[in-house]
């Protein structure tokens, strides 16, 4: 009897610890970045958020911590109602997020960032350190015990006293986890705990994960990596524009066409039902010894931010009259890949070369200069300027000659361009404004292009249009291309080459027609 | 000085809320010590508002609380609206306000020539000989860096740093950060108005020349260059810059040659310190004791996040 009375308590309480979040909506100056979403997290459940960029996940948890004020709708944790509490006092009412770019304390020791997260420490007023300060002594050492403890959690106990600063990315990542646990909330929010860190810590941080979830507290991740939702997710909820399309087992959305059409592009599933064994061996590629001929040549090319490693030994080649792409889920190191071989970043170790050129100690202007054009995915106009002078100022930052001559190639290329030559690049569409970023990487004649999602933020007409420019440029000038995109469909039907690239490694590559003949490319990501 | 350096450690080492307005609390605290312990002396010009005369004891005591007031006071705008270089501006602004006063208020202050200041006196015992007044100072002093240190080390001073490199972060972690940091500019205006009310005391003299915006940028120099956020790396560091004075007349410049020479050196000093500590002299967090063995963490930890990126989480 009292055994049965003492269990319904519990599912009392669990049910009382719900999270419902109804009608949440939310713009931004007139974009729809969130519009009537609902969800529910329950104790010892793992929720994952999925979506294409922009879906507004990251946004759903903004709204929920009250980092910025929904326009409408209501948050409540069990019977309290949140929606207009401050940060501070939902962390109290037992709801916590991490973020994507981990934000630890940097210049301070890990024990410190952890133990700054427990609640209720008299050491942080000043009158009990003043007028009790024994008291406010045993507590402090309380509250270095229990960082050390939610430390040891997740094995980290070893660098407490190491700054965060000189800690990988993936400890950083584990000691932004001990943070959020050492909260003592039962809600965690953790915005993508997977996303920049190598293989191995990856699963490290899965295992970590479901070790939390399984101690009864409710976990919601956004994650693009859908090895790792595939791995976590009890439930699965997907996003698009802000709103909910679906909602269901990670099984049950993996194998709705339409979604995966979204997430990956137009036509998807189109393909033709051809099954190609994995082990089937790659197109030849260039050897070492024809590395001067190519335009671009890669040879364990390890590169990172600061302390974070983000991509791994990659072997690449992109030869002249060449299109190749790299696909990847977001965080696989696709735009770091381009900025190391402009040499915008830390280049750890291995080899680059640019027809035979090296490019490992020269600066990103010199390699400018040689003539490798870099087409960046966000703000890749100089807003202020006209269109005119954004072009001419590319042309002078590459020191190209016949700039007229260039001029009216670009304007050639996109028309569009040549009827608002005098007006404002900021007023542009956000599809004008990439024809111009394109633009602006041609002025140079470069001889290598690297293109960072060039349809992005174009509509279907516009990206087919932009695909088929690109297709000129390469086949009719013969210059080398280098291409990120999100619609994977197209840029495989566009590109000759695609190279698979998952947490920062090479995991595959072969022709992009061999690749597009697979019904299920996207889980070689 | 030394106990200057500290109290604006606590604001800008810990919190990173630049202050310019130091050497103005210290001002302060010097100002209301005189005014309420002034005895009426003959040396006042007719039309002087007169203190009303306290004991030491209780002047020293409204001393520090007219200062934490104005530090409050200051730290209203900077909590909630003002941020980042805005707060030197802030801060700057009240110090002149201060200065530029003090210079206005003959009838309290004494303006440019000055008032004598009643010493602090146990007995017989006047702190305002060298001897006795140096023990005062290095108490006083030794209090006022003890009580940071304790504060800086414990929950508080975790905060503060919090607020230092994420105050959003910290918010989200369920931390208020506007009382910990109006709290941080009270107290540190507190400690820098008892130094004020100590200084004049043991001086026995006050004029409106002596609180100049040089003072405060001294006193920031001090923390910068020995270590933001680390207590005896600022004692050192404001220790050898006022050093610097002295040091110069006992070799040999006569005491109006060394005071452009001081500069000089101090400007040097300030040069190579950023060129090669720009952490300071003493970094955050190590002690000059243990440096090998926390270096040596350091290092154990680089080796592992380059070699083994997985291999500390499990």
């Amino acid at each position: 009897m009292s055994g049965e009375r003492s269990s319904s308590e519990a599912t009392d309480v669990r049910t009382g610890r719900e999270v419902q979040a109804r009608g949440l909506s939310k713009s931004f100056g007139g974009v729809v970045a969130v519009w009537d979403v609902s969800l529910d997290f329950r104790p010892g459940e793992i929720v994952a958020l999925v979506g294409p960029n922009g879906a507004g996940k990251t946004t759903i948890f903004n709204l929920l911590t009250n980092t910025i004020r929904a326009d409408a709708g209501t948050v409540t944790i069990g019977q309290t109602d949140i929606t207009k509490k401050s940060p501070q006092e939902i962390v109290r009412a037992g709801m916590v997020r991490s973020w994507q770019q981990v934000r630890l304390f940097a210049q301070m020791s890990a024990i410190d960032n952890v133990a700054l997260a427990i609640p209720n420490q008299p050491s942080e007023k000043l009158w009990p350190v003043f007028f009790r300060p024994r008291a406010a002594m045993k507590r402090e050492r309380e509250a270095k015990r229990l960082a050390h403890e939610h430390l040891a959690f997740v094995g980290m106990q070893e660098f407490a006293d190491v700054r965060v600063a000189d800690l990988s990315f993936g400890q950083q990542k584990a000691v932004a986890i001990a943070r959020v646990l050492a909260t003592g909330c039962d809600i965690l929010l953790l915005d993508e705990p997977t996303s920049g860190v190598d293989p191995r810590a990856a699963e490290e941080a899965i295992n970590l994960v479901k070790k939390v979830a399984a101690s009864g507290k409710s976990v919601c991740i956004v994650e693009h990596s859908l090895h790792v939702v595939e791995a976590l997710a009890d439930r699965v909820i997907f996003l698009d524009q802000g709103q909910v399309l679906a909602e269901g087992t990670c099984q049950s959305i993996t194998s709705r066409p339409d979604l995966a059409a979204l997430y990956f592009g137009r036509k998807a599933t189109g393909a033709a039902q051809v099954s190609v064994s994995e082990q089937e061996l790659p197109v030849s590629r260039s050897s070492a010894a024809e590395s001067s001929k190519c335009a671009l040549w890669l040879d364990s090319l390890s590169a990172g931010y600061g302390k974070r490693d983000v991509i791994f030994d990659v072997n690449l080649q992109v030869e002249p009259g060449e299109i190749v792409t790299v696909v990847g889920h977001n965080g696989a190191g696709k735009t770091t890949l381009l900025k190391a071989v402009l040499g915008l970043l830390d280049r750890r170790s291995g080899i680059a070369r640019f027809f035979g050129q090296d490019l490992m100690r020269s600066t990103e202007y010199t390699n400018v200069r040689r003539g490798i054009a870099f087409s960046q995915a966000e703000t890749p106009v100089f807003r202020p300027l006209s269109v005119r002078e954004n072009l001419r100022l590319a042309a002078f930052a590459t020191g190209a000659s016949h700039e007229n001559e260039r001029l009216d190639f670009v304007y050639e290329l996109f028309p569009r361009l040549r009827d608002r030559t005098t007006q404002k690049a900021g007023t542009l569409s956000g599809g004008e404004q990439r024809m111009l970023a394109v633009g602006m990487a041609l002025m140079g004649q470069p001889r290598l292009l690297l293109l960072d999602e060039p349809s992005l933020g174009l509509a279907p007409v516009l990206a087919e249009q932009m695909f088929e420019v690109i297709r000129n440029l390469c086949k009719l000038e013969g210059i080398a291309v280098l291409l990120i995109e999100q619609q994977v469909r197209a840029a495989l039907e566009v590109a000759d080459y695609v190279y698979f690239l998952r947490l920062g490694q090479i995991a595959h590559h072969e022709s992009a027609a061999a690749a597009a003949m697979r019904p299920d490319y996207w889980q070689l990501f | 000085m030394v106990a200057l350096a500290c109290s604006l450690n606590l604001l800008m080492g810990y919190s990173g809320q630049f202050s310019m307005a130091t050497a103005a609390f210290y001002a302060v605290g010097a100002f209301t010590y005189s005014f309420f312990s002034d005895p009426g002396g003959s040396n006042r010009e007719p039309g002087s508002i007169l203190g009303p005369h306290w004991p030491w004891v209780a002047c020293i005591f409204v001393a520090i609380a007219v200062a934490a007031f104005v530090g409050f006071i200051t730290s209203l705008p900077a909590v909630r609206r003002v941020r980042g270089d805005y707060v030197i501006l802030l801060t700057l602004a009240l110090q002149y306000v201060i200065q530029q006063s003090s210079f206005t208020f003959q009838s309290v202050t004494g303006g440019m020539q000055g008032i004598t200041v009643v010493p602090i006196a146990i007995g017989k015992v006047s702190f305002s000989e060298p001897r006795y007044g140096f023990i005062l100072a290095l108490v006083v002093t030794g209090f006022i860096v003890a009580f940071g240190w304790i504060v800086g080390k414990w929950g508080y001073g975790r905060i503060l740093r919090g607020i230092r490199e994420d105050e959003e972060a910290l918010r989200a972690l369920g931390k208020g950060t506007a009382l910990p940091k109006s709290l941080a500019f009270t107290v540190s205006a507190e400690m820098a108005g008892l130094a004020g009310a100590i200084a004049v005391a043991y001086l026995r003299f006050i004029s409106a020349g002596t609180f100049s915006v040089d003072l405060a940028i001294l006193a920031a120099a001090a923390v910068a260059l020995g270590g933001p956020g680390n207590m005896l790396g600022v004692v050192i560091a404001a220790v050898a810059l006022n050093a610097i004075g002295p040091i110069l007349t006992q070799v040999g410049l006569s005491s109006t040659a060394s005071i452009p020479w001081q500069y000089v050196v101090i400007g040097l000093v300030i040069v190579l310190g950023v060129r090669f500590r720009s952490q300071g002299l003493i970094p955050e967090g190590r002690r000059l004791f243990r440096r090998t063995k926390s270096s040596a963490a350091t290092a154990l930890a680089e080796e592992s996040a380059t070699d083994n990126l997985g291999e500390g989480l499990h």
